[in-house]
């Protein structure tokens, strides 16, 4: 009913900030939009014309969140197009930086998002007196995980060191042998972890969409890899184009995606636990089955519980990784041809692509980027669709808040997902 | 007890990434934060308090649609002191790209329909309303930000390095990359803060802090030329992370 039609606050003020609108008569709904207000930025037009050794640095700014999935994505799909083939102690290397922010951010939305809703807070600061044990737990896993991002990368906060064909420095074995002890000192608490998870009420929801995440036979992947899904989807990265669609919707300054031919899916935690659970360490599938997790889930609100897994998993990794290298300077030489490049990372929050086509002086001439929140918005109003129905019944506050709730529950990007998601529901 | 200072945080367009670390990176930051009253964050809590009389205000990010400038003045009466949070307030920083060129040129390289798009160019918080502190940064670092955060607690002048990079890579004892190995460091013609980050990371600083002001931005250009850059190179260089600054105007104005 158009005449009804809730009118939205323009809010440009925070990252991704989005509105959810749903509008029912006559318990059924009439109207359902996930409107996402961040102001556009054009990356994808204004890196035109930029020289291909600046795009790392460049997009890391795409997010402040996640710079280190931008960096590695922008950086492995420049050098697909130049055919340039890193080396052994590369890809280490990115993998320890990938998988410290993984492990960084999913930390972060599991205490910082999930555990407030769960529990019952209206932020995190709410929870200190009562449950002050798990904030400090939270706060020492995460200084953990970003003390290896800034080893590696040299900040955790938009790393330096990452460049073409290797890095610009290499840490020394000493440093990450002292972040090592530090992993292995916070191991508990990631088992620790996943049991406050898996013990808090989650609603009982399912919908069984697709799943898509990268896939790689020896690694639970989060670097490079074929792209999978739980409905048979199995195709080499540089041809994602051909299989996953992009549209631009009037209501939202985000895009939505669907797979050619299918529909919605959803990317993340939760797509790659239901993907790659066979990859995992033994000690996570062992903490998985000790708390009666089984996958796959098809239940959105498990994201966390998805994190919290790979949590245990990546710690375990990152000190396989470091006993491993003994990091040495490397000839990082990039012989700078023309051609076109793709890329498919997980970013902590899903599948991240970037495409580039570069002229022979290595100046960028297309850039294309889909970011993980992109892949997830069909899915979500695809669940608002399926979820609102089955609990109509409640209050209005009530039913708002558990729409607000799946939201979080996929993790958008965190500054869109904290606690500025406003769900506006009106029922006749 | 006296009653806290009123702090507030606010977001423009911008990666949140100040906003981020100052959130969860955070040190001797927090015993500076706790000593405010936060009245607005929206990034981290959700009970904010919209137009009041704040203290400080901290904005985050640059100007790119009619109604951040709007926003943009109701915050400025609502507060005593208003500083900028890093690069893209200060100066447009990356977004400023957009600016060099037609903006239906740029913009339908990342949206087939524009009808629904609305965009207007960069604009630095400076231009927009008067601006106490420009605090640079790409994010803005702990020290800075604690230093800032404490003096405007106590009524102080806060010590904004005015400097370049290149103080700070001295006294970190770094060999120059500039002067040994002919490598295109933009150290000397951008703002200090970041204790030389990237030399002292083996690769030469590429200016994510912006200009130092007054800086001599004509010889640094002669150097690189001398050192076999080409001028576009030059170009992409002085333009990358500079946004509207008008101290490189002479080696960028292309007119």
């Amino acid at each position: 009913m158009p005449e009804k039609k809730i009118n939205i606050e323009y809010i440009a003020r925070v990252e991704g900030e989005s509105t959810l609108d749903v509008h029912i008569s006559k318990n059924e709904i009439t109207d359902l939009k996930l409107k996402v207000w961040e102001p556009p930025r054009f990356f994808e037009g204004f890196l035109v014309g930029r020289k291909y050794d600046e795009i790392s640095d460049m997009v890391m700014r795409i997010c402040g969140i996640c710079p280190v999935s931008h960096s590695t994505t922008a950086i492995r799909a420049l050098e697909n197009a130049m055919q340039i083939t890193p080396s052994a102690q590369t890809k280490k290397l990115r993998r320890l930086l990938s998988y410290s922010q993984v492990m960084s951010s999913d930390i972060l939305h599991i205490y910082m998002l999930a555990a407030p809703d769960f529990l019952g807070y209206e932020s995190v600061l709410a929870m200190v007196p009562k449950h002050l044990d798990l904030v400090k737990k939270a706060i020492k896993m995460k200084m953990v995980a970003n003390e290896l991002t800034e080893i590696v990368g040299g900040r955790a906060a938009n790393p330096v060191t990452p460049k073409i064909n290797g890095f610009y420095q290499v840490p020394s074995k000493e440093r990450l042998n002292s972040v090592k002890k530090h992993l292995e000192a916070m191991q508990q608490d990631t088992v620790d972890t996943l049991k406050v998870v898996a013990s808090l009420p989650i609603p009982e929801f399912e919908r069984k969409t697709e799943y898509v995440c990268i896939r790689n036979p020896e690694e639970y992947t989060i670097n490079e890899g074929r792209l999978v899904s739980t409905e048979g989807l199995d195709i080499l990265e540089e041809e994602y184009r051909n299989h996953i669609i992009e549209n631009q919707i009037s209501y939202s300054n985000a895009k939505q995606c669907r797979i050619k031919g299918r529909g919605d899916f959803m990317v993340g935690a939760l797509a790659r636990v239901n993907n790659n659970y066979d990859l995992l360490s033994d000690k996570a599938k062992e903490a998985a089955e000790e708390n009666h997790l089984k996958f796959p889930v098809y239940n959105p609100f498990a994201n966390t519980a998805a994190q919290a897994l790979e949590v245990i998993h990546l710690t375990t990794r990152c000190t396989e990784i470091i006993d491993e290298i003994d990091p040495k300077p490397e000839d990082t030489t990039v012989n700078v041809k023309a051609g076109e490049g793709h890329a498919l990372t997980e970013a902590p929050r899903g599948l991240l692509y970037h495409g580039y086509k570069l002229n022979e002086k290595g100046i960028v001439e297309k850039a294309e980027i889909t970011t993980p929140t992109t892949h997830n918005v069909l899915s979500m109003e695809q669940d608002l669709y399926k979820m609102i129905p089955e609990i109509m019944d409640l209050p209005e506050g009530k039913l708002a808040l558990q729409c607000e709730e799946l939201i979080r529950a996929y993790d958008p990007c965190f500054s869109c997902s904290v606690h500025t998601i406003k769900a506006n529901v009106k029922k006749d | 007890m006296a009653e806290k200072k009123k702090l507030g945080i606010f977001k423009l367009t911008s990666c949140a990434g100040c906003q981020m670390r100052l959130l969860y990176y955070q040190h001797r930051e927090l015993e500076a934060l706790t000593a405010y009253d936060i009245t607005y964050f929206k990034m981290g809590k959700r009970d904010n308090l919209e137009n009041i009389k704040v203290d400080v205000a901290l904005i985050e990010g640059c100007v790119t649609n009619s109604e951040q400038i709007d926003e943009l003045k109701r915050i400025r009466e609502n507060s005593t002191i208003l500083a900028t949070l890093g690069g893209c307030a200060t100066r447009s920083s990356l977004w400023g790209l957009k600016n060099n060129k037609p903006e239906k040129e740029i913009e339908e390289k990342a949206y087939k329909d524009l009808s629904t798009i609305h965009s207007i160019k960069a604009i630095p918080v400076n231009d927009v309303v008067k601006v106490d502190y420009l605090l640079p940064g790409c994010p803005v670092g702990e020290d800075e930000m604690t230093e800032f955060l404490q003096s405007a607690l106590v009524g102080r002048r806060p010590f904004i390095k005015p400097h370049s990079v290149c103080v700070e890579c001295k006294m970190k004892g770094n060999l120059c990359i500039l002067v040994a190995k002919k490598e295109p460091c933009m150290g000397p013609v951008t703002a200090a803060g970041c204790g030389a980050l990237c030399p002292t990371n083996g690769r030469p600083c590429y200016n994510c802090r912006g200009p130092m002001i007054a800086a001599n931005a004509p010889a640094l250009a002669k150097e690189f030329k001398k050192n076999g850059l080409s001028d576009e190179e030059i170009y992409l260089k002085f333009t990358a992370f500079s946004g509207l600054s008008k101290v490189y105007e002479e080696v960028t104005d292309r007119a």
